[in-house]
């Protein structure tokens, strides 16, 4: 019984903290623009995510080093400090995107002003790192962010034309309002959105930080395979919820106060109410997720002592690092930038530096010195070899259809 | 070497190619140019509009209501911002520049109106729907006028 | 006849690139102390240069401003080194095992002043995350 629910409280947590700031934003303005024709991105990028976070689960399971240290061990200082230095700041990015989102939704509740709420945002956020476990900080903000799920009940009480859904979601034109570019560059975009690469340093570290070792493999492996498709569903769900209001009404979503007006329109405040708090323990979970990952590879690429499992003492420059970074985040924001500009642009980034990531994750799980006899088998990797096209393509056409298309405008 | 500089000539060349557009030159340009910020009113102004029938029945808090009516000032500031900004060729690009600017204007009046009666200040609801509605109509008139130029 | 002479010196033999360089060193808690950022390697005659033709013995591990030299290139003064003699190195598998605690050593300096001076004064700094 207790096995059991610690299989559905993994798997619960999963489906909760697959969202984020990047997933909401991105998916509501493709949705508002595009309807569900974008749809087939988000499948893509759900596969990608389940591939590269079971490889990199289960090289921290078996070898007990997280993704960083080995990155550094096989690339050298060099090419892994250029790839340090860009995950890093695409992180730094992400965190500053996600501490927006919590202001924006804390706004959303309250209408006091974003600015106020920054510096309330970024304490909240060190005090859980500071002092919080790491098992109670991730179920907590995954089983909250579950009352997103209230995206997908919506969609069911706006009662739309399921064929035209389908229509949209299965044979997918591009509209006649939008180029070819612009299409292009959103299905990049929320390619990034779906496979934030954050999401892998913090899978593989918390894999360390729980202590997993082989034993844990099936569990992990069930949670991925089964948490995120259905964090998918709730990506499609918001691109529909934006699809069925606010395509017909040539609205176009640019913050997130319309995000969850179709929310209201369905299901009223009771509904709202939920789900603004969702956004808040999504983007929150998301912001502690990107903190520690900034700490992480930083760590890891420097060989300090890490992790949420120790003292802060006795692991003092991790600590420093994302006190620094959290910081910085804060700062940025409270110059008056707009949180959902900056979600934009860390997408797309993101997109563009997954290969970083990617492709030594992929090396090491083929390494037999550091996986034994869990290397990869070989349907693992042709599927791996097949993302590797994909993410290598995104990567390098990412930045030509940002300036080709103004970034989307 | 010679590659270097064939890239760096094209960059160039791009970068000048991509500043030109700021500067419409055939009537058919200036009409697209003015579209985008009237699409991005029209936006605004439905956003405006759904987010004032939500509170009026019911289904919103004022928070989010405020904070959704907030945002499309700022989305209008920028459209108004556009339109002020645009550049005309001649006489027919002015006179569409002029009823551009009234409408986005109209709209920002508008939606305004709407925030003020969100947060308790005077009229009643009909009558700041109304309003929405009506500068709907004049940006959807406006674009349909411009988009037979452009041929769309 | 007589047989070759053995030609295999004494101690553990490494490819220093392969099996050292760029490691994770934890101490004998398990403890990451640093990585690998450079070796020190002196030849049979005690050189401190070995020209590649004499086998040579790695002398300590180095870590910190060093690996600078190795992204930038260059040799910071022997001053500024911070080492780890190859005495107290207990392992080296796909980490280097030290056989003594990270704590004494002179290389976690950085982290002992970031203890010291900022993380250890916050409140709560010094206990278990509840």
């Amino acid at each position: 019984m207790k096995r059991l629910l610690g299989v559905a409280l993994g798997i619960l947590t999963a489906i909760g903290g697959f969202l984020d700031i990047g997933d909401l934003v991105t998916n509501a303005v493709v949705g508002s623009r595009f309807g569900l024709s974008l749809a087939w991105v988000v499948v893509v990028g759900v596969i990608g995510i389940c591939l590269f976070a079971s490889m990199s689960g289960r090289v921290a399971a078996v070898s007990g080093r997280a993704t960083f240290e080995i990155i550094r061990e096989r690339l050298g200082p060099r090419a892994a400090g250029a790839n340090l230095t860009a995950s890093f700041l695409i992180n730094l990015l992400t965190l500053t995107a996600e501490v927006g989102g919590i202001a924006l939704a804390l706004q959303l509740a309250s209408s006091v002003e974003p600015r106020l709420w920054i510096p309330v945002a970024a304490f909240a956020l060190w005090l859980v790192v500071w002092r919080t476990k790491f098992s109670t900080m991730e179920n907590v903000t995954g089983l909250v962010g579950l009352t997103l799920v209230v995206f997908a009940v919506a969609v069911f009480l706006l009662g739309p034309d399921w064929s035209e859904l389908a229509d949209q979601a299965l044979s997918p034109t591009v509209p006649a309002a939008e180029g070819h570019a612009v299409y292009w560059y959103y299905a990049i975009a929320l390619f990034g959105a779906a496979m934030t690469p954050y999401e892998v340093f913090f899978f593989s570290s918390g894999a360390v930080e729980e202590k997993w070792t082989v034993k844990d493999l099936a569990q992990s492996r069930l949670n991925v395979l089964v948490g995120f498709p259905f964090g998918g569903v709730l990506s499609v769900a918001i691109a529909a919820c934006a699809a069925i209001v606010f395509l017909p009404a040539g609205i176009e979503v640019s913050s997130l106060s319309q995000i969850v007006l179709p929310v209201a329109l369905a299901g009223g405040k009771l509904a709202l109410a939920v789900v603004i708090v969702g956004i808040v323990a999504a983007t929150f979970g998301a912001a502690l997720e990107t903190s520690l990952s900034s700490g992480y590879t930083l760590a890891q690429f420097m060989g300090w002592s890490w992790g949420k499992f120790r003292r802060p003492a006795q692991a003092a420059r991790f600590h420093l690092t994302m006190i620094v970074c959290i910081l910085v985040a804060g700062a940025v924001l409270m110059t008056s930038v707009d949180p959902i500009k900056i979600t934009e642009f860390s997408v797309v980034f993101s997109a563009i530096a997954l290969p970083l990531t990617y492709l030594p994750i992929l090396l090491v799980a083929n390494d037999p010195e550091y996986m034994g006899e869990h290397v990869n088998g070989k349907v693992t990797n042709a599927l791996a070899l097949v993302y590797l096209v994909i993410i290598v393509t995104a990567s390098v056409a990412a930045i030509p259809l940002m300036i080709a298309t103004g970034a989307g405008s | 070497m010679q590659v270097v500089r064939a890239l760096l000539g094209l960059t160039a060349l791009a970068v000048v190619a991509g500043c030109a557009v700021g500067s419409p030159a055939t009537t058919v340009d200036e009409a697209r140019a003015l579209t985008a910020p009237l699409e991005q009113s029209s936006s605004a102004v439905g956003t405006a509009t759904l987010a004032t029938e939500l509170l009026g029945d019911d289904r919103t808090t004022a928070a989010v209501t405020d904070t959704a009516l907030l945002d499309q000032v700022h989305v209008l500031e920028e459209a108004a911002d556009a339109v002020a900004t645009f550049v005309p060729a001649d006489a027919t690009g002015a006179g569409w520049q002029a009823d551009a600017l009234t409408a986005v204007r109209d709209a920002q009046l508008a939606v305004a109106d709407a925030r003020g009666w969100a947060n308790g200040a005077g009229s009643d609801e009909a009558s700041v729907v109304a309003a929405l509605d009506a500068s709907a109509e004049t940006l959807e008139d406006l674009t349909a006028t411009l988009d037979e130029v452009t041929g769309q | 006849m007589s047989l070759p002479p053995d030609e295999h010196p004494p101690g553990l033999v490494l490819d220093a690139r392969l099996h050292l360089l760029d490691r994770q060193v934890l101490d004998v808690d398990g403890v990451p102390v640093c990585t690998v950022d450079d070796l020190e390697v002196h030849g049979v005659d005690g050189s401190d240069l070995p020209d590649g033709t004499q086998t040579a013995f790695v002398t300590s591990l180095l870590s910190g401003a060093v690996l600078a030299t190795r992204v930038f290139g260059g040799r910071p003064p022997s001053s500024r080194w911070h080492r780890i003699r190859w005495t107290h190195v207990a392992d080296v598998g796909t980490t280097v095992a030290l056989g003594v605690r990270g704590d004494t050593l002179d290389v976690t300096w950085t982290e002992r002043w970031v203890r010291d001076r900022v993380i250890g004064r916050l409140p709560g700094g010094r206990h278990d995350p509840g």
